[in-house]
């Protein structure tokens, strides 16, 4: 069965039952195009800018053009407290949180799927051990664990990824050891096994693809909630740092009355620009899930 | 009943056991460890010796974490590595703030979310029902700094009606009426913040359960027999559909704590997450640490209320 879903996914995933049920769903397809839209600026970040994001501007008499409004700059969104571009530096920040969401929730689904298929499979002890172990990480509230770990690491971009990566797999691992539960008794598990397959065999040939369309929608989910973990950390000043674009630092940087009332340009993007990732993100996981999900068809 | 509790109490153990654990190591893991704030270049050799020493950190680590265990078992949590004053001390000078907050969020979440996940279940696919999903989603996805700080532009700078950050003075006196009200009007904009995320999930959960729980069979019973359809939705369906939504109570208690930290900051709130922010700054160590194994045992503590309150509602789960 496996095979054959592969199979049609290949020929024309624009002809998949799934994909018709997505491509109804409105939202869904409002959320792909932004998101797609987001990446495209990410990727193309130089060519989309006419200023570095990282040089203050001057104007023609050599004096730096600080907190200036749209208007008096010239720019498309304004200069920020030391006149740089602020339109430069949202377009640039798109790069770190696509990049952050991206590599944190491939190393947490890494992290959960190994350890979710350990629990799952193997049973006894291991169980006892990887589910325990679960059960105290869920305890912290994810939010403390990653502010701690990042306050000592020495802060940058990477250290973020891997922070946010480490600390949330735990929900990935309980779904994939109860998928694992679920698909170890059916009859074509039961007849590789009886053919003297080996366990690992069995893992990542039958049962792992069988469970990745699932996997995969949690995942993107997990994505617009690391986006969000980062986005908060670089609030609070412990991710992303100066002189490094991101959407949250923009907003810490902006954090204080006078700008808050005055100068509206320098935070309010980065804010609608964190806010649309994360909601088409979580617009395309709902999407894929009600999609995969057939008990759901109206 | 009392058996499924003391199962449930006996399987907490391990767990508490492994919240100190990891805390502890986490600990270790900070850069110069404890003395990092009373060395300087200047310290000899052996005065870094002798306050090992007397801190106990020359023996094995698993001594070291036996004698921390049982400090904690005393209610010592250390000291702060700034301040010097106790751990407890001050996260316990914070708490009332931080739970005046948390349990105002939580309260309205549940007021506001419940009603709203009805109307959507029971108006399934018309405008309302679409518009509530939106705004839900809206809801889970906006960072609580960016709301917070559109909240205190609009309604503390536009319009003046709120206080913009703060909890009030202490120098403010009148009637008891009086100073309620003004205690108020410096909370509703963070506990505004704080709920949004949390309004959202409620709605969802309730509407999700709703709509399940209304194609049942004993609701086309009680509708077939021909009671009016408020009777149905209101005495029948609400109840059964609530049961689930009590597992959010133990979900959505992390989620709050954890949100503190932020909403604090944005509106000033002299909370624990602004105890926290401080000791961010501060690189204080101890006091991030004594926050995340007091709110990690919270948070133990609230799952285990829920799940007895549950196994209360829904005999079904006692096993």
């Amino acid at each position: 069965m496996a095979t054959e879903i592969q199979v049609k996914a290949k020929r024309n995933i624009f002809k998949s039952d799934g994909w018709k049920r997505f491509s109804k769903n409105k939202l869904a397809l409002i959320g792909l195009i932004i998101i797609t839209l987001l990446i495209l600026m990410a990727v193309f970040a130089p060519l989309i800018v006419k200023h570095s994001p990282y040089i203050s501007l001057e104007d023609a008499d050599g004096i730096v053009m600080k907190n200036l409004s749209p208007k008096a700059s010239g720019t498309l969104l304004g200069t920020d407290s030391l006149g740089r571009d602020i339109f430069s530096r949202v377009v640039y920040a798109a790069r770190v949180s696509m990049s952050v969401g991206v590599v944190a929730v491939g190393i947490s689904t890494t992290i959960g799927i190994i350890l979710g298929a350990i629990a799952g499979y193997f049973g006894k002890w291991a169980d006892t051990i990887i589910m325990r172990a679960v059960d105290v990480v869920y305890c912290f509230p994810v939010m403390f664990l990653v502010i701690i770990i990042s306050t000592m690491l020495k802060p940058s971009i990477y250290n973020i990824m891997l922070v946010i990566g480490l600390c949330n797999w735990t929900g990935t691992a309980r779904f994939v050891r109860g998928e694992i539960l679920r698909v170890r008794e059916l009859e074509y598990v039961q007849a590789s096994v009886s053919l003297g397959a080996k366990d690992g065999r069995i893992i990542w040939s039958h049962i792992i693809p069988n469970v990745m369309a699932p996997i995969i929608v949690e995942a993107t989910l997990q994505m617009a909630h690391a986006i969000l973990t980062e986005a908060s950390l670089s609030y609070l000043g412990v991710g992303v740092q100066m002189p490094m674009a991101s959407w949250g630092n923009m907003l810490m940087d902006a954090n204080n009355l006078s700008t808050l009332t005055l100068r509206p340009w320098q935070w309010v993007p980065p804010g609608i620009c964190i806010l649309l990732a994360v909601l088409s993100i979580n617009f395309i996981g709902d999407g894929m899930r009600d999609a995969l999900d057939a008990r759901q068809k109206k | 009943m009392g058996k499924y509790i003391r199962k449930r109490l006996l399987q907490t153990i391990p767990i508490v056991f492994g919240i100190t654990i990891l805390t502890y190591f986490i600990m270790k893991l900070a850069p110069g460890g404890p003395l990092a704030n009373m060395i300087n270049p200047r310290t000899s050799v052996e005065a870094i010796n002798k306050a090992k020493e007397a801190l106990g950190l020359d023996k094995p680590i698993l001594v070291q974490y036996w004698n921390w265990l049982k400090e904690l078992f005393h209610l010592n949590f250390g000291y702060s590595t700034f301040s010097g004053q106790p751990v407890l001390e001050m996260i316990l000078e914070r708490l009332p703030a931080t739970l005046l907050l948390t349990c105002t969020a939580f309260v309205i979440s549940f007021v506001i979310g419940i009603p709203l996940g009805v109307y959507s279940a029971t108006h399934k696919y018309s405008a309302g029902d679409y518009g509530l999903t939106i705004f839900s989603f809206i809801g889970i996805s906006i960072p609580s700094f960016f709301f917070g700080m559109g909240l205190i532009y609009i309604f503390a700078i536009k319009l003046k009606w709120f206080p913009t950050s703060g909890f009030g003075s202490a120098s403010f006196h009148g009637t008891p009426w009086q100073e309620f009200c003004n205690k108020l009007r410096y909370l509703v904009m963070p506990a505004a913040a704080m709920s949004l995320a949390n309004i959202a999930t409620v709605m969802r959960f309730t509407r999700s359960s709703m709509v399940e729980t209304l194609s049942q069979d004993y609701i086309r019973t009680a509708r077939a027999k021909g009671l009016a359809e408020k009777a149905v939705i209101y005495k029948h369906a609400l109840k059964n559909s609530l049961i689930p939504v009590i597992t959010i109570f133990g979900l959505s208690i992390p989620n709050l704590f954890g949100g503190a930290y932020i909403t604090e900051k944005v509106f000033g709130w002299p909370g624990m997450g602004q105890l926290g922010v401080d000791a961010i700054g501060n690189r204080d160590y101890a006091v991030l640490m004594g926050l995340t194994l007091f709110t990690a045992v919270l948070v133990l503590i609230g799952n285990l209320v829920s799940d007895i309150l549950y196994s209360f509602v829904d005999p079904r789960i006692r096993y």
